[in-house]
């Protein structure tokens, strides 16, 4: 394995890295990291939940599924995914933000991460984090993607439709493997996660190549 | 409520109108319809799926619930739903006519389809299985229904009838008025 880069990201702060097509990046954490990618040539061409969902035919992903961009491209494959069996990932979340909670908080709905209503309330979040990532880029706040949200595990009632935070996280750190099918810029948040059991956590983002 | 105007659009033809806040827009259709909105004078201010399923905490549209944009702003209300009890609306996938939108959105703005936001795809009734299996379910209602979404903010709004074979139970007009 030839490392690339291999960098700490701290909580609630945002990583961005350029890499190259057959380059893998591996995302290991504990609590939620919010990913997204867009092609280092065309940054128009960006990572789309939707076209990614209807492209696997599925709402969770896995090893073997692709990411697609909206322009109907695969932009990365998940080549190994240590939280199967334990959780999902989730493509239905769009990024938290300091506006988000702060809506939260006006609402009273700050409970619904399990915490209680008393939870102090970051100033920012995903969003701001997934700007900063791609700040290199200059990608306008309002194009930042809806994000692959990795190892945020949520309930949800198919028939119904109703989506509930879970505190499903991996005990330990684990990783996600992500092999580039383009050259890209990607970008990950390590989350605030007022959902998990002890809150956002740091994250580490290495690129390697086999 | 008196109807301000009325379109009738045929299959694969789009419509685009503009919203006063506090105005309710009633589609009243049978077949797939996609539908977005946009701040008045802002499009970066756009309806985004994503933000309006975790507001509402559900992946199903309808009554009560409201349309969010990306800047995690409330845009429409869902205040009438004729397909409640018949099939489910959806906010997972992209259009299923982009061209015919990107040409309908463009008598107001030039888009691409790289910015084109995703649509809420009414009367869709996408099946997903409990373990998250997605499948088309044409399942239409056999007469038109209405569908009533109240403008909080001043909008462009445009939708496309879109009747594909493979998405919608059966091509037919369908009526927009607003109200």
């Amino acid at each position: 394995m030839k490392i690339i880069v291999d960098d700490f990201v701290p909580a609630n702060t945002g990583w961005g890295h350029s890499m190259q097509k057959g380059q893998i990046l591996r995302i290991k954490a504990k609590t939620i990291v919010d990913f997204a990618c867009i092609n280092l040539h065309n940054l128009d061409e960006r990572f789309d939940q939707a076209r990614t969902k209807v492209y696997n035919m599925k709402i969770w992903i896995s090893t073997g599924d692709q990411l697609f961009s909206k322009l109907n491209n695969p932009m990365m494959t998940i080549v190994e995914d240590q939280f199967s069996g334990q959780g999902y990932h989730d493509l239905q979340y769009g990024t938290c933000s300091g506006p988000r909670y702060a809506r939260a908080k006006e609402e009273g709905r700050l409970n619904q991460y399990h915490h209680g209503d008393d939870i102090p309330i970051p100033d920012h979040g995903c969003w701001e984090n997934l700007i900063d990532g791609f700040g290199e880029w200059k990608i306008p706040p309002e194009l930042i993607p809806s994000p692959l949200n990795i190892f945020q595990h949520v309930d949800i009632d198919v028939e119904s439709g109703q989506i509930n935070h879970s505190p499903n996280r991996p005990s330990d750190p684990i990783y996600v493997d992500f092999q580039a099918e383009m050259d890209l810029a990607v970008a990950a948040s390590a989350c605030p996660d007022l959902a998990a059991p002890n809150f956002g956590q740091p994250i580490q983002a290495t690129i390697y190549e086999r | 409520m008196s109807a301000k105007t009325q379109t009738t659009l045929r299959p694969h033809e789009g419509w685009t109108g503009e919203l006063k806040t506090g105005q309710v827009l009633r589609i009243t259709a049978k077949s797939m319809i996609d539908f977005n909105c946009f701040e008045k004078d802002n499009f970066k201010e756009y309806f985004d799926t994503a933000r309006t399923r975790i507001y509402n905490l559900n992946m199903y549209p309808t009554v009560n619930h409201r349309l969010f944009s990306k800047q995690n702003n409330p845009m429409m209300k869902f205040i009438k739903d004729g397909f409640s009890g018949i099939g489910l609306h959806d906010l997972q996938s992209s259009h299923g006519c982009p061209d015919l939108m990107l040409k309908t959105l463009g008598t107001v703005k030039s888009m691409t389809l790289a910015d084109l936001p995703d649509p809420m795809g009414l009367f869709r009734n996408l099946k997903i299985s409990p373990s998250g299996q997605i499948k088309p379910s044409p399942k239409g209602p056999l007469d038109p229904v209405d569908i009533e979404l109240k403008a909080e903010i001043d909008l462009v709004c445009a939708l496309t009838n879109c009747p594909s074979a493979e998405l919608s139970a059966s091509g037919a007009d369908c009526i927009v008025t607003i109200l």
